[in-house]
């Protein structure tokens, strides 16, 4: 993933004379190739994110598209401020590219986790908020809303969900029907993906539909809204906080549509996840493992909305 | 067993966490090893038994990422048992890649985002100051984590309250390309701390040199440049920043042992 970021800004640089890539001593090495071709429009900032931000909305205001790019914490929720300020309310367009967001950093603790950045990004007016989980879709969501004029959050998972989609299923606003089914949807973004396709195939047949979702905000309501309204259960997964992520634009989504409906919202509940272990483990402990998914997906089927 | 021997075999313990963990910063933790050493054993006054009694010094290292070399120096000053090491980042463990200072007996912080731990110490330093405390607060922050605003905000804050309860130890190994161009003694002197340079891997020296200023009755805040080596003493760790989150190879970990035999 962190290579087609890479590989996607070297591409675009040479198209794009105003394309501005900074880094906070994070992604630099990856990053070699576009520093190399492009040296004046390539920076490490230093460990200065907050500079970085301000400095990012400096160069948008002289034409340049930046892109701003550290780990999750350190550049969406130490620069929440920075960025609404001197990006959203100034009017400025600019793009955010994180790693390390949800739990991919498992081991390192909670000062290296973020399941908040997609809810305070979503909140500021002015952005548009991607949960990635495919190099694919990096790829496509950026190219097509870099110089939008909007603020643009790419949050990049570790590892990518393996499952290929057309170019034209892409796009900004619009999430994808992976796999059809009857009985129960499920809807998700980013990696976990791999976990709900394992749950769709586990319970078999055509009963369950699994729509995922990389473009968080703007938000393709009616896909969900379609869906439900013939499942009429809908189960959400999501490596985020239950306030304010995925769930919660599912409810909005279901607001007043005038049909009884079950739904469970998997993702992580209001507490900081202590423990260590790999990525697998930390899942398991916020209740978004592939066993609990099952489980709740069983559990919705025998409910009858 | 002598003194050079005792901070090698914590190096060790340190090479054998992070292998056994797949996690960790191996260069960041070994260049601090000899500070934390000296720090504990001759500087800090905090009952390991006791590790929240109100009357100790406070010590925050807020290079987090370092946490391997504060745990294996933590548990070797009795802080809490050796057994504990080999579950570093593994699922139940108190010792995770950062630390946190909810589950780990003598931490006073729970750092990782860099910039954090100067500020948390001025707080310290003020409430402590407020207490009638004669309480020392430490922090040591790496050079490339002195980039971030924080630090700065802090270093104003503190010589504006002139919070003389206040030491900042930084550890100047020069691996972030832009904290080599700064003389950080002279821009905090100008700043009016009082602040001097140290060979941070120097155990007498450090015994020399760092304690006693530490533990003086001051004025103003005092900064302390430790002159160090990322990595000390394994020569590929140093200038090499692809091992800054890099962990040893099984045939890598047999020489890195070798060489800090
Ligand atoms: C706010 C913040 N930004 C970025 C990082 C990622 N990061 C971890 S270690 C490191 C380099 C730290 O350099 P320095 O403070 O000199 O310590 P060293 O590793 O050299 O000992 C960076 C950028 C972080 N932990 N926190």
């Amino acid at each position: 993933m962190r290579a087609q970021f890479a590989a996607t800004m070297t591409s675009l640089g040479s198209e794009d004379p105003s394309l501005f890539v900074l880094v906070g001593d994070i992604g630099a090495f990856g990053l070699r190739h576009f520093a190399a071709a492009y040296p004046g429009r390539f920076l490490n900032v230093g460990i200065r994110e907050q500079a970085m931000a301000s400095a990012a909305a400096g160069l948008a205001a002289t034409g340049f598209f930046p892109v701003i790019h550290s780990i999750t914490g350190f550049v969406v929720e130490r620069c929440f401020e920075q960025i609404k300020n001197d990006f959203c309310y100034s009017g400025l367009p600019g793009n955010i590219v994180s790693v390390g967001g949800g739990i991919d950093y498992a081991a390192m603790g909670c000062t290296h986790h973020s399941y908040s950045d997609l809810a305070l990004l979503k909140s500021l007016p002015g952005t548009q908020v991607f949960c990635i989980g495919s190099p694919h879709e990096f790829d496509r969501l950026f190219r097509a809303s870099y110089r939008s004029g909007s603020m643009n959050y790419f949050r990049l998972a570790d590892r990518a969900h393996g499952i290929a989609f057309r170019d034209e299923e892409l796009a900004v606003g619009r999430s994808i029907s992976v796999r059809t089914g009857h009985e129960l949807t499920l809807l998700t973004a980013g990696e976990l993906l791999t976990s709900c396709l394992e749950v769709a195939s586990e319970i078999g047949g055509d009963r369950c539909e699994v729509i995922y979702s990389p473009s968080i905000k703007p938000f393709d309501a009616a896909r969900v809204r379609a869906s439900v309204t013939k499942t009429r259960r809908l189960l959400v997964a999501e490596e985020h906080s239950v306030l304010g992520g995925l769930g919660d634009e599912a409810r909005r989504a279901l607001d007043n549509s005038g049909f009884a409906y079950a739904l469970t919202s998997l993702g992580i509940q209001d507490q900081f996840l202590r423990d260590y272990g790999p990525r697998k483990h930390l899942l398991e402990v916020a209740g978004i493992g592939p066993a609990r998914l099952l489980q709740e997906a069983r559990t919705l089927l025998e409910r009858s909305p | 067993m002598d003194e050079a021997e005792v901070v090698k075999q914590m190096r060790r313990t340190v090479l054998q966490m992070v292998y056994t963990a797949r996690e960790g910063h191996l260069p960041s933790s070994f260049s601090i090893m000899d500070l934390l050493y000296v720090l504990y054993r001759d500087c800090l006054h905090i009952d390991p038994h006791h590790p929240k009694a109100p009357d100790r010094d406070r010590f925050i290292l807020s290079k987090g990422h370092a946490s391997a070399a504060l745990y294996a120096v933590l548990s070797h000053f009795g802080f809490f048992d050796a057994t504990h090491l080999s579950t570093y980042c593994q699922p139940g463990s108190l010792l995770g890649g950062h630390p946190d200072c909810q589950k780990v007996p003598g931490v006073e912080a729970s750092t990782g985002s860099l910039g954090h731990g100067i500020a948390i110490g001025c707080g310290l330093a003020i409430g402590l100051r407020q207490q009638g405390s004669p309480r020392q607060v430490v922090v040591l922050v790496g050079d490339g984590e002195m980039d971030e605003g924080s630090f700065w905000e802090s270093v104003m804050m503190a010589k504006n309250l002139a919070l003389s309860n206040l030491v900042v130890i930084a550890d100047c190994n020069g691996s972030q390309h832009y904290s080599h161009s700064f003389d950080y003694e002279g821009i905090l002197r100008s700043m009016g701390w009082q602040a001097h340079t140290v060979d941070g891997h120097h155990l007498s020296e450090l015994r020399r040199d760092l304690v006693p200023r530490v533990r003086a009755s001051r004025t103003a805040p005092l900064f302390v440049r430790a002159n160090t080596q990322k990595g000390y003493p394994i020569r590929r760790f140093t200038g090499d920043h692809g091992w800054h989150r890099r962990t040893p190879t099984e045939e890598e970990m047999a020489d890195l042992m070798a060489e800090l035999s």
